[in-house]
């Protein structure tokens, strides 16, 4: 018993349900034992003297058979609950029967009643022991009264009955409570390693839960810092556009005016006016993250947006750029304006990861599994550290000297508001390869409803 | 013969001098007429004594928005030609050039080649147009 119940508190886990203990297991076996051997006697001395096989044989056959089918239930714990009761007074009357087989109230097989007894204590409670006990000394007594002379009872088997009620009765009680006190301790014990479970669950999910709420903290936080930001930026950027224009206009009437005369002065210009235009670009980025522009789809030829993209952003020197534009390439359903801005910003992230030199592969194919659209550029420059490909995509994160790090994160929501997605792939040493899919132009009847809901939660 | 003769005339609407400098420089130039209002309502001032063949309103400026300026010029010269500028690009802006009765949107920063061509064709329009009644 002690055994199972260090087993029990060391396991640890879900308690396992309360079925047979160890005494139980011992019990059933001697009563197995006891009982064959018993049979066996019994058998033995029937054959003595006898040569052809009677009933008895047949009924001692079919009683042992029983015997060793009950013995491994027992053993295996399969007994059902209900029929414990029953099968222990049929023991005791099949221990009457072999007392009385045996030659009555003086034969040594009355022992055999202590098997049942004794498993009534165990595997009963304590007033099924006892009235077990009582059952089988009025049975013992019953085979007295039968088998004895006459109908008269001699004063010997009146004791020999008495005495055994009394040491029966005893036995059954005093195994009845030093059984309940062990089941008892055992239950008390399975609760308590119950509990020691329950706490350390308990403690585990209170753990994760104030993870998950610094974690949504730390997210509200950033969120909400994000917005501040997104705020100012944007009304800062709107109104950086106004003295941009007037400078864009201030170099337009310069170029006409005396750039037609002077290299220099007209190189000058140009300067200003590609300077004007990187601000713009700036101001754009800023002003789609803080104010997001909605975006209205329409089928459009992904190739052609490419190679215009390409013609209007020629590579810095030291870099080339190869085209592989896929044959049969469905129309895609975007915003071309956006989708626009998106390839613009990937490539010009492409040129400017390779100041040395290298090449950037734009490749366009249709996609078999999502049935749409799919553009990749790939660039040989020295690719993304591991520890940020996570981070990539994040407000802020930039590995720029320059650069405010809106891009990435705006292309994620301009493609993501028209059904695409983006992703970056980079194997060390190898560059860095950003892959943009994108809704092919059929999809657009049935879900004309997404572009309604198309602002970013931010 | 005298008509065909007056320059083109160009209405800029801008709160801001320098855009207003600037865009008449560059229109002046080339050999156009610019009038420049800093609001709305000096806009409708000039509209209510010169003849405007074409217009360029900012949208965003204290008082009158582009829209409502639109609104009211094209009530008093119905035969100019309005167009809204616009720095962002706002379902508001578009709405208001609808509602204006404007021929276009023009982002800021301008398209300056693309301004300059409205205005000669427009001139040309006119110019069209005055050569048929010319005729009759």
């Amino acid at each position: 018993m002690a055994s199972t119940t260090a087993a029990t508190a060391k396991s640890g886990s879900i308690a396992t349900p309360f079925t047979i203990t160890t005494a139980e297991r011992c019990v059933a076996f001697s009563r197995g034992v006891v009982f064959l051997t018993s049979l066996a006697m019994l058998e033995g001395e029937a054959l003595i003297g006898r040569q052809p096989l009677s009933l008895l044989d047949a009924v001692i056959l079919v009683v042992a058979l029983y015997v060793v089918g009950t013995a491994i239930l027992s053993l295996l714990g399969r007994e059902r609950p209900g029929l414990q009761l029953p099968l222990l007074v049929a023991d005791m009357l099949l221990v009457t029967g072999i007392i009385y087989l045996a030659g009555g109230i003086y034969s040594e097989y009355y022992l055999l009643y202590y098997v049942p007894i004794l498993q009534a204590s165990v595997r009963l409670n304590f007033r099924d022991a006892i009235a077990s006990a009582i059952l089988s000394s009025g049975l013992y007594m019953a085979v007295g009264l039968s088998t004895g002379p006459d109908t008269l009872i001699p004063v010997k088997a009146q004791l020999r009955a008495g005495t055994f009620a009394a040491s029966a009765t005893f036995m059954a009680a005093f195994f009845a409570l030093l059984n309940r006190e062990a089941r008892s301790y055992m239950e008390r014990s399975r609760e308590m390693s119950e509990l020691a479970d329950a706490l350390a669950a308990k403690n585990r999910e209170l753990q994760e839960k104030t993870r998950q709420l610094a974690e949504a903290q730390e997210y509200l936080v950033a969120r909400e810092r994000l917005a501040a930001i997104g705020e100012l930026a944007g009304s800062v950027g709107h109104e950086l556009r106004n003295p941009l224009g007037v400078i864009r206009n201030v170099a337009y009437y310069l170029r006409k005016q005396v750039g037609g005369e002077d290299a220099d002065v007209a190189e000058m210009i140009d300067l200003m006016d590609a300077q004007v235009s990187i601000c713009d670009r700036t101001i754009a980025a800023l002003l789609d993250f803080a104010r997001p522009e909605r975006a209205s789809p329409e089928p459009a030829d992904i190739n052609q947006i490419v190679t215009e993209l390409v013609a209007s952003n020629p590579p810095p020197t030291g870099v080339t750029i190869r085209l592989a534009l896929g044959h049969d390439l469905p129309l895609a359903y975007v915003d071309r304006h956006q989708i626009g801005e998106v390839f613009d910003n990937i490539l010009c992230n492409a040129y400017q990861a390779m100041p040395g030199g290298g090449e950037v592969r734009v490749r366009t194919s249709s996609e078999v599994e999502t049935d749409g659209v799919c553009v990749e550029f790939a660039d040989t420059g020295p690719g993304i550290p591991s520890g940020n490909l996570a981070r990539i995509f994040d407000p802020l994160f930039t590995t720029k000297a320059k650069g405010i790090g809106l891009g990435l994160v705006v292309c994620k929501r301009l493609v993501e508001r028209q059904g695409g997605g983006i992703s970056v792939h980079c194997e060390a040493g190898q560059g860095a390869t950003f892959t943009v899919r994108l809704r092919r132009a059929e999809e657009e009847a049935n879900e004309t409803d997404d572009q309604a809901d198309g602002g970013p939660d931010c | 013969m005298r008509l065909m003769t007056r320059p083109t005339a160009v209405l800029i609407v801008d709160d801001d001098a320098g855009m207003r400098l600037t865009l008449r420089r560059i229109i002046e130039r080339e050999g156009h007429t610019v009038f420049a209002a800093q609001d709305g309502s000096e806009a409708l001032d000039i509209a209510a004594r010169e003849a405007i063949d074409i217009a360029f309103i900012d949208h965003k400026m204290v008082g009158m928005t582009g829209g409502d300026t639109c609104t009211a010029l094209h009530r008093l010269q119905p035969e100019a030609e309005l167009y809204v500028m616009t720095a962002y690009v706002s379902p508001e802006a578009a709405e208001a050039a609808v509602a204006g009765g404007t021929a276009g949107i023009l982002y800021k920063p301008l398209d300056i080649d693309r301004l300059l061509t409205l205005i000669t064709d427009r001139a040309a329009r006119r110019r069209e147009r005055n050569a048929e009644k010319e005729g009759h």
